[in-house]
C-alpha cells in the first residue's frame, strides 16, 4: 500500500447534496513533490482541495496532517505549515500588493508582534519570487488579471510552509505567464524540497510540470502516479471521456495529448 | 509591545499616522470651540484661565460642573460608537452594517419603553438589559455551525424590525408627557451629563480600547474571504463572538450614557476608511471621527436657539455631508 | 466552469413548490381582503358586502362604509404593499446588499421634506396636495444620490452609501424643522402616519399610472437582474448595457416607492423585509422574486393593515409598523428553517 505522507486524506466522503462530492476518497500527497489534480468539470478537484486545506469539513473519514486530523488541529498551527490559495480570492478594496503579502505572515505573528525580521525578508522574497517588487505599493485593483494572481501566490508564498495548495492558480493568465507561473512554482519545489499541490484544468502543462498526477473522477481517486502513468489515452478516454492521441512532447519528453 | 509596520508599508503607515494626527488635531479644536461656546460664550483667554485654575467661582462652575463632563461624555460615546460601527462593517463585510444590524439599539429602545411602561423609571437598566439580551438572542439565533456574516446579518434584520415596531407600538401606551420625554431620550441626548458619566464612559473604554486594538490584527484579516482568512490560521467564528461582544459592549457603553444616537456608528467607519485607504479597518480612526461627529452635533445642539434639541437630532446633520463631500471628492480623482 | 459561477443563485424550488406558494398566497390575498372589507369600526355582515357590490344601495351607511371607504383602503393596500416589495426586490438585486431597502435611494426621505418644507414655507395643509409634493422631493432626492453615487457609472456599493448619507440628511433635516415648528408637526404628523385609512379612490387613480410605469420598467429590469447577478463584467457579456439598466431599475424603484409615499406616507421596513421572505419561498431567480415580493408585499400589507385596527393597537396603528411586527418574526422563522443562500 501507500507510504504514509504527511498530508494524506483517508477515505473522505463531501455531500452537499446527492450524489457525493467526494466519496471514500484516499489520497496521499507525496512529500516534498509536485502533484497537480486533474480530473472533468465537478468531478471534485476543488473541494478535494478545499478539504486538504481544512476549509472544508469532511462527512466521514478525516484528512490527515503530520499524523493528526487536520479538523482537529490548531488551524494557526496549521497554517504555519500548509498555506492554501483558493480560486478567486477577494480583498478589501485599496489594499496593496504589499500589505497584501504581508497578511501572508498572519501565522507567524500576533497582535502584539507585527513586524519581525524574517517578515521582512519573507514578505521581500515573495515579491522578489514573484517579480512584483515593482508594483508592491499598487493597489490590488489596478493590476492586471495576472499581476494580480501573482499577487495573491506572493501571498501564499510569504506564509512560508512546507506544503502549499493552489487551485487552478493559471486563471487568468496568458501562455506565457502561465509557463512563468508553473515555472516558479516548479522551482520553489525543486529548491525549497516544499510539497506543492495543485489543482490544474491544461492536462499538457499538468504533464510537464507534475511529478505525481492524481486523476478524479466522480468523486473518486480513478489513478495516480507518474505523468507517464496516468495520462494515457486509456485514463483520459476513462475519465474525460476525451477521444484522444497521446504523444511524447518532442523536447522535454512528457506526455502531450492531442484530443481527437 | 507594539511594534509598528516600519519601513515596509512606509506609504500606508505615513498616511494613517498623518490622518490620524490630523483627526486628533480637528477633535482638539473641537474640544475647545465646545468649551467656549455656550449661553455664556468665553474667550480663549478665559478658557485657558479656567483650566489653569485662576478664575472666578461662575466661570469655573459653568465649565467644570456644566460643559466639560457633556463634552467628556460625547467625546467618548462617540468613540465608543465609532469603533463599534467600523468593527461591525469590517467584520460583516457591508459598508451598511452598523450595531443596529445585531439589533442592540431597538432591543435597548424596547427596554427603555417597557421599564417606562411597567415602572416608570429604571430607563437606562431597561435599555442595557433590552440591548444586551437582544444581542445575545440575534447571535443565539445566527448561529449555525458557526457564525456566518450573511446569517446573522438577516437574523438581525427580522429582530431589529421587530422590537422597532414593538417600541413604536408601547409608545402609544404611555401618557403623552412621558412619551415626549422617552422620544428625547431614544433620540439620544446629552443634555445633564455629570462627571458619573464621564468617570463610566471613560473607565469603559479605558479597559475595551485595548481590547479593540488587538482586535485589529484579527479585523484586517477577516475582512478577506473566508477560506482566506482560514488559509492563514484564523479560526472565525470563535474571533466573530468575541469582536461581536466588544462591539456591543461599546455601543452598551454609548448608549448608557448619550442614549440610542443615530448615524454616529454608521458614518464613522466609512468617513475614517475612505481618509485611510489601503483596505485597512481604522478602527482607531474611526474612534476619532466618531469623537468629533458627536461633540459638533453636541455643539449644534447647544447652539441653536430653541430650548434644548437632542444631539441626536444634529448627527446626521453633521456626519452625512462630510460623507457626501468625500464620496463625490474620491469620484472626481477616481480613486475610490 | 467558470469562475464566476460563487454568485449563481444556489436555491432552486421547484416549480411545483413554487406553484403551491403562489396558489397559497392569493388565497391567503382573498380571505385577508374579504376580512378587511367585513371588519371595522362599523360592524358589517358578510352579506352586507355581496350586496354592496350586487344591489348597491347609495343611501345605505354600511355599503358606503364598504365601498367608499374600505375599498379603496383595501385597493391601497395592496398596491403599496406590491409596490414597496418589488421595490425592495430590484433594490437588493440592484446593490447585492441585503441590507439595502428601497427607501436608500433617498425617496422617502425626500418625500418627508419636501412636505415638511411646504407645510412649513407655504402653509398647505390639505393631505391631497402632499402627493406632488412627496413624489417630487422623492425624485430629487434620488436624482442627488444618482450624481453622489456615481452617476451612470455607479457601483452598488458607493451608491448605497450615498444613498445612506442623503436619506439621513434628509430625515434630520425634516425632524430638526419639525422640532422648531410645533404648526409644521401637526400638519405632518398626519401625513406621516397616513396608512391607509384616508385614502380615496382619486388619490389611487392618480398615482396609478405610476405604478403601472414603474411596474413596465420593473418586468424587464428582473430579467436584467438575473444577468446584472452574475457580476457587472458577465453580465457585460451577455450583453447588457450595465449602466442604462442599472438608471432603469433605479427609476423603478423611485418610481414605485414615490408613488407608494405619497399615498400612504413612507412606509419603513416593508420593502427591506418582503424581498427576504420572497426569496426564501421562491428561490434567487429574479422574475420569481420579483412576482413573489409582490404578492407578498400585498398579502403583509393587508394583513398590517387589518392588525392595526384591532383595539390592543390602538385602532389604528401604522400598517408599516405592524408589517414589521409580524414580518420579522417570520423571516426569523424562516432563515432558521431554510437556511441562507446569498444574495
Amino acid at each position: 500500500m501507500t507510504r504514509a505522507t504527511r498530508l494524506m486524506a483517508k477515505d473522505i466522503s463531501v455531500a452537499f447534496a446527492k450524489p457525493a462530492v467526494l466519496d471514500e476518497l484516499f489520497v496521499c500527497i507525496p512529500d516534498g513533490k509536485l502533484t497537480v489534480i486533474v480530473g472533468p468539470n465537478a468531478c471534485g478537484k476543488s473541494t478535494l482541495l478545499r478539504a486538504l486545506a481544512r476549509l472544508q469539513p469532511v462527512g466521514t473519514g478525516q484528512v490527515i496532517l503530520d499524523g493528526k486530523s487536520i479538523h482537529k488541529q490548531n488551524s494557526r498551527s496549521v497554517a504555519r505549515r500548509l498555506a492554501i490559495l483558493p480560486q478567486m480570492p477577494t480583498a478589501p478594496e485599496g489594499l496593496s500588493v504589499r500589505d497584501l503579502v504581508i497578511r501572508g505572515r498572519t501565522p507567524h505573528q500576533s497582535a502584539l508582534r507585527q513586524w519581525s525580521k524574517d517578515d521582512a525578508k519573507a514578505v521581500a522574497l515573495a515579491l522578489e519570487q514573484t517579480g512584483m517588487t515593482q508594483n508592491a505599493c499598487r493597489p490590488l485593483e489596478a493590476l492586471s488579471g495576472g499581476q494580480r494572481q501573482r499577487a495573491w501566490i506572493a501571498m501564499a508564498l510569504a506564509q512560508n510552509t512546507d506544503i502549499l495548495l493552489l487551485d487552478e492558480p493559471t486563471t487568468y493568465l496568458d501562455l506565457p505567464h502561465q509557463i512563468e507561473l508553473l515555472t516558479l512554482v516548479q522551482n520553489l519545489n525543486r529548491e525549497t524540497g516544499r510539497t506543492v499541490a495543485m489543482v490544474l484544468h491544461d492536462i499538457n502543462l499538468a504533464a510537464r510540470f507534475a511529478d505525481h498526477v492524481v486523476a478524479l473522477k466522480n468523486g473518486r481517486v480513478h489513478c495516480e502516479g507518474s505523468p507517464t502513468e496516468v495520462i494515457t489515452e486509456k485514463t483520459l478516454g476513462e475519465v474525460f471521456s476525451l477521444p484522444c492521441s497521446v504523444i511524447a512532447d518532442p523536447i522535454h519528453g512528457t506526455p502531450h495529448v492531442i484530443p481527437a | 509591545m507594539i511594534l509598528r509596520l516600519p519601513f515596509l508599508s512606509l506609504h500606508f503607515s505615513q498616511r494613517a499616522a498623518s490622518v490620524g494626527s490630523g483627526l486628533f488635531l480637528a477633535l482638539l479644536i473641537a474640544f475647545v470651540a465646545s468649551v467656549q461656546l455656550g449661553a455664556f460664550p468665553l474667550s480663549l483667554q478665559q478658557t485657558w484661565s479656567t483650566f489653569s485654575g485662576n478664575s472666578e467661582g461662575v466661570q469655573r462652575m459653568i465649565v467644570i460642573e456644566h460643559r466639560l463632563p457633556r463634552i467628556l461624555t460625547a467625546i467618548g460615546a462617540g468613540a465608543a460608537f465609532g469603533m463599534a460601527g467600523s468593527m461591525f462593517q469590517t467584520m460583516l463585510r457591508n459598508p451598511l452594517a452598523s450595531p443596529d444590524v445585531i439589533g442592540f439599539n431597538a432591543g435597548a429602545s424596547c427596554g427603555a419603553l417597557l421599564a417606562m411602561a411597567l415602572t416608570g423609571d429604571f430607563v437606562l437598566p431597561g435599555a442595557m438589559t433590552g440591548g444586551i439580551i437582544t444581542a445575545i438572542a440575534v447571535s443565539a439565533l445566527a448561529w449555525n455551525n458557526g457564525l456566518h456574516p450573511y446569517r446573522l446579518i438577516l437574523i438581525g434584520i427580522g429582530a431589529s424590525l421587530t422590537l422597532m415596531a414593538c417600541a413604536d407600538v408601547l409608545m402609544t401606551k404611555l401618557d403623552a408627557l412621558t412619551a415626549a420625554e422617552m422620544a428625547k431620550w431614544l433620540v439620544g441626548t446629552l443634555n445633564t451629563r455629570d462627571w458619573d458619566d464621564v468617570f463610566l464612559v471613560w473607565t469603559g473604554l479605558a479597559l475595551l480600547t485595548p481590547l479593540v486594538i488587538w482586535l485589529q490584527f484579527p479585523l484586517s484579516r477577516i475582512c478577506m474571504a473566508d477560506d482566506i482568512a482560514t488559509g492563514l490560521g484564523l479560526t472565525l467564528s470563535p474571533m466573530r463572538m468575541l469582536i461581536t461582544a466588544t462591539a456591543v459592549a461599546l455601543v452598551a457603553l454609548a448608549v448608557s450614557v448619550a442614549g440610542p444616537l443615530p448615524f454616529v456608528a454608521f458614518v464613522s467607519g466609512p468617513i475614517a476608511r475612505r481618509l485611510v485607504r489601503g483596505g485597512s479597518p481604522a478602527v482607531l480612526h474611526s474612534a476619532v471621527v466618531g469623537a468629533i461627529v458627536t461633540l459638533l452635533a453636541d455643539i449644534a445642539a447647544r447652539s441653536v436657539p430653541i430650548a434644548q434639541l437632542p444631539a441626536g437630532v444634529f448627527t446626521a446633520i453633521i456626519g452625512a455631508p462630510v460623507l457626501m463631500w468625500l464620496l463625490l471628492v474620491q469620484f472626481r480623482k477616481g480613486t475610490l | 466552469m467558470t469562475a464566476h459561477t460563487a454568485s449563481v443563485p444556489s436555491e432552486h424550488p421547484g416549480t411545483d413548490a413554487r406553484g403551491r406558494w403562489l396558489g397559497a398566497s392569493v388565497l391567503g390575498l382573498i380571505v385577508l381582503s374579504m376580512f378587511a372589507l367585513r371588519f371595522g369600526v362599523r360592524p358589517t355582515g358578510w352579506g352586507q358586502i355581496w350586496s354592496a357590490f350586487t344591489a348597491f344601495q347609495p343611501l345605505n351607511p354600511e355599503h358606503i362604509v364598504i365601498r367608499e371607504i374600505r375599498l379603496p383602503r383595501l385597493i391601497g393596500a395592496i398596491l403599496a404593499g406590491s409596490s414597496l416589495g418589488m421595490a425592495g426586490a430590484l433594490m437588493q438585486g440592484m446593490t447585492r446588499n441585503p441590507l439595502a431597502d428601497p427607501g436608500l435611494l433617498g425617496v422617502n426621505a425626500g418625500a418627508s421634506m419636501g412636505v415638511v418644507v411646504c407645510i412649513l414655507i407655504f402653509g398647505m395643509t390639505d393631505p391631497a396636495d402632499f402627493v406632488w409634493i412627496a413624489l417630487g422631493g422623492g425624485l430629487v432626492a434620488a436624482l442627488l444620490v444618482y450624481l453622489l453615487g456615481g452617476g451612470n457609472q455607479a457601483n452598488p456599493a458607493r451608491l448605497i452609501l450615498a444613498g445612506a448619507a442623503v436619506s439621513a440628511l434628509f430625515l434630520a433635516l425634516s425632524r430638526s424643522l419639525l422640532l422648531v415648528s410645533q404648526q409644521t408637526l401637526d400638519v405632518y404628523r398626519f401625513w406621516v402616519l397616513g396608512g391607509f385609512d384616508g385614502i380615496e379612490f382619486s388619490t389611487i387613480l392618480t398615482l396609478l399610472p405610476f405604478i403601472a410605469f414603474g411596474l413596465a420598467l420593473a418586468i424587464p429590469g428582473s430579467l436584467v437582474l438575473n444577468a446584472l447577478m452574475l457580476g457587472e463584467d458577465m453580465a457585460r457579456g451577455l450583453g447588457v448595457r450595465v449602466g442604462l439598466a442599472q438608471g432603469l431599475i433605479g427609476l423603478a424603484i423611485v418610481i414605485l416607492c414615490g408613488a407608494t409615499v405619497s399615498m400612504a406616507g413612507p412606509i419603513a421596513f416593508v420593502g427591506l423585509i418582503v424581498p427576504h421572505l420572497a426569496r426564501r419561498i421562491g428561490g434567487s431567480d429574479m422574475r420569481w422574486m420579483l412576482f413573489f415580493s409582490a404578492g407578498i408585499g400585498a398579502l403583509l400589507m393587508v394583513a398590517a393593515d387589518l392588525l392595526g385596527r384591532l383595539p390592543l393597537f390602538g385602532g389604528n396603528m401604522q400598517a408599516g409598523v405592524m408589517a414589521a411586527l409580524i414580518g420579522g418574526p417570520v423571516l426569523i422563522w424562516l432563515v432558521r428553517r431554510n437556511g441562507v443562500s446569498k444574495l
